[in-house]
């Protein structure tokens, strides 16, 4: 506030300091990691900077892409949802089973999605009705998904036995048109949607306003209770829906897919600004979070990085991004 | 523009049709200055909402102990005592969210039940609490449209907000209330505390067409000085578009500046009820200390 001039380096400082928290600023900070990342693998990966290549990741990172958007609208409206990897293995574990079983493949996908619609259902009826929290009632959610996966997969993998199935509807994915996979299509366009719906409807604002203080929305005589569990339930179909992606894509599945995934979603959405606490963040911060974590597993493969290295990097990741929303919302105390 | 419901009933607010620039001004007083309606008595002054016999406790706590009150028409009510005195327990049965144990209200000489929050509302009963019910993350349109947005293209909870809309009607209320907070774009958690009690209340206000009676709990309790005169004022200001204001605080010369006039509650009782233009800051203090239900005005 102070003007005077030996303050004013301080001054210049907590300006600085306040842009880089602002709106703009975080997404500034996030396009400038974006670029030092690009720089950085695209000298040493060979093939990094290629057309095919990015069509590849595109393709990878549209899986991802799907889950965070459901992410987004869980963690702004206040509900960290760590059930997202188990329920996309449920989801993809069922809806291969459908084929498998000799069914059409509109009714395997119409199953994946839907069993992720009813883990998210439960999630949020039981984070509302018996008031537990959220990353409790999903974690328990996570034991559970991912039981079911083990148990329909039953040890084996059913990975191989969908081409048997002459079945082409649940395999879409692996389509694409002039060289883009019909998955990095489709996340584009599922992504558009949820930012329309995050950021230009009465459902979106509620998110926000149920995130950022709940108890003035009772007051206010919004259905809290119904929105969370609308938010949570909507999490879960996105997860089923990435399920079904995933299954697709690689054309059939085991139970241990997108196994620890709950971490690398969890850092996308914090690193595009989405606070743990619920109330901000944006779709388009999200879209930023899944391009970087997308990019760094591209090129850390490319450049024949060991697991850990990349696992390593992504924690740094998180912590920066946590970093960044304890400085912006006060941080725990 | 709008549909308009002469009914009053509807449950979509239309910003520029509500009550605030069609009501005539009132003056001060107002309730013996006005011209007699049908249901008034010889000498003008019926009230709009009577507390009959109001009693509460709290398991072996007696909040309230046969409470009478009227609330005129026009007027500021304020009620002032000590901790424990029953002022609050007394505003959440008039806004339906405490029930009382015996005692009934009436609301321009009809019986009614505010047996609810809603029920209260339906009433034209307001309350402003003290916490405010603000969204620290949502900017001063959105705080003020929470719940009643303007939508279109699609239904319910998928209805496209209409924001361009609401950012022009939330700031042309905020002129019309002489409320200054620069841009509906900034989010509440950034304004003062007095801007944010005032948005508080002009959401209070704005939007049902029927809105009565506008109760506020210690509304410029957090203040400082300058802010709380801005606030005062517009209460005034509201008060002056025909609302009827009950008003609990501590700051007995405020109150009396602000209200027409005052009860003093003690223990659970009314013990006075002043006139705020001729009484002093002395005479509310020794009721608040010492003063004895029987002998209440």
């Amino acid at each position: 506030m102070s003007a005077v001039s030996s303050q004013a380096g301080e001054a210049r400082l907590s300006r600085l300091r306040r842009f880089l928290l602002s709106e703009h600023g975080s997404r500034a900070t996030l396009v400038v990691v974006l670029a030092l990342e690009i720089l950085v693998f695209s000298n040493i990966a060979r093939n990094f900077l290629s057309t095919t290549n990015f069509l590849n990741s595109g393709r990878t990172m549209s899986v991802f892409l799907v889950v965070g958007v459901g992410a987004t609208f869980g963690l702004i409206s206040g509900a960290l949802d760590i059930s997202m990897g188990a329920v996309i293995a449920l989801a993809g574990t069922v809806g291969t089973n459908v084929v498998v079983a000799g069914n059409p493949g509109w009714l395997a996908i119409l199953a994946a999605v839907g069993s992720g619609v009813l883990a998210g259902l439960v999630n949020g009826i039981v984070v509302v009705k018996m008031r537990v929290n959220p990353i409790v009632a999903t974690l328990g959610m996570l034991g559970i998904a991912r039981g079911v996966a083990y148990v329909m997969d039953g040890g084996t993998g059913v990975i191989g036995n969908l081409t048997e199935t002459g079945d082409v509807t649940f395999n879409v994915m692996q389509r694409s048109l002039w060289g883009i996979s019909y998955s990095f299509i489709f996340a584009a366009l599922f992504a558009a949607a949820g930012w329309v719906l995050l950021a230009k409807t009465r459902f979106g604002r509620y998110a926000y306003a149920v995130g950022g203080n709940p108890e003035a929305g009772r007051s206010v005589a919004l259905p809290v209770d119904r929105l969370r569990i609308l938010y949570l339930t909507l999490s879960g179909t996105c997860a089923g829906v990435a399920g079904f992606m995933l299954a697709s894509q690689l054309g059939g599945t085991s139970a241990n897919i997108a196994f620890g995934w709950e971490l690398t979603i969890i850092t996308a959405v914090i690193l595009g600004g989405v606070s743990l606490a619920g109330g901000t963040g944006s779709m388009f911060g999200t879209i930023l979070g899944v391009i970087i974590l997308g990019l760094l597993e591209n090129g850390a493969t490319l450049a024949a990085w060991h697991t850990n290295y990349k696992l390593m990097v992504q924690g740094i990741l998180l912590l920066f991004a946590v970093g960044m929303d304890a400085a912006r919302t006060g941080g725990y105390r | 523009m709008a549909v308009s419901h002469p009914d009053g009933l509807s449950a979509r607010p239309w910003v520029g049709e509500t009550l605030l620039p069609r009501l005539p001004r009132l003056r001060k007083s107002s309730a013996a200055d006005a011209p007699a309606d049908h249901w008034q008595s010889a000498d003008g002054s019926r009230p709009l909402l009577e507390i009959r016999g109001v009693s509460r406790s709290f398991g072996h706590v007696r909040a309230l102990h046969e409470v009478d009150i009227d609330l005129r028409e026009g007027e500021i009510l304020g009620i002032v005592g000590d901790n424990g005195a029953g002022k609050s327990t007394l505003m959440k049965i008039i806004a339906g969210t405490v029930r009382p144990d015996a005692g009934h209200l009436t609301m321009n000489g009809e019986p009614v039940s505010v047996a609810t929050a809603l029920a209260a509302r339906r009433l034209g009963i307001e309350m402003i609490y003290q916490d405010l019910a603000l969204f620290d993350n949502l900017d001063v349109a959105a705080n003020i449209f929470i719940g009643r947005e303007h939508t279109r293209w699609l239904p319910l909870l998928l209805g496209f907000l209409e924001k361009r809309r609401m950012h022009k009607e939330a700031a042309e209320l905020l002129k019309r209330l002489n409320i200054q907070i620069g841009s509906t774009r900034q989010p509440v958690g950034v304004l003062s505390g007095g801007q944010r009690q005032m948005v508080a209340i002009a959401r209070a206000v704005a939007f049902e067409k029927n809105v009565k009676v506008l109760l506020m709990d210690e509304p410029s309790a957090a203040l400082g000085a300058t802010e709380s005169e801005t606030v005062l004022e517009l209460i005034r200001e509201i008060r002056s578009h025909g609302l009827s204001i009950v008003i609990i605080s501590h700051r007995i010369p405020e109150v009396l500046s602000l209200a027409d006039r005052v009860v003093v509650m003690k223990r659970g009782e009314r013990v006075a009820t002043l006139d705020a233009g001729s009484t002093t800051v002395e005479e509310c203090v020794n009721q608040i200390v010492a003063g004895e239900a029987g002998a209440a005005a």
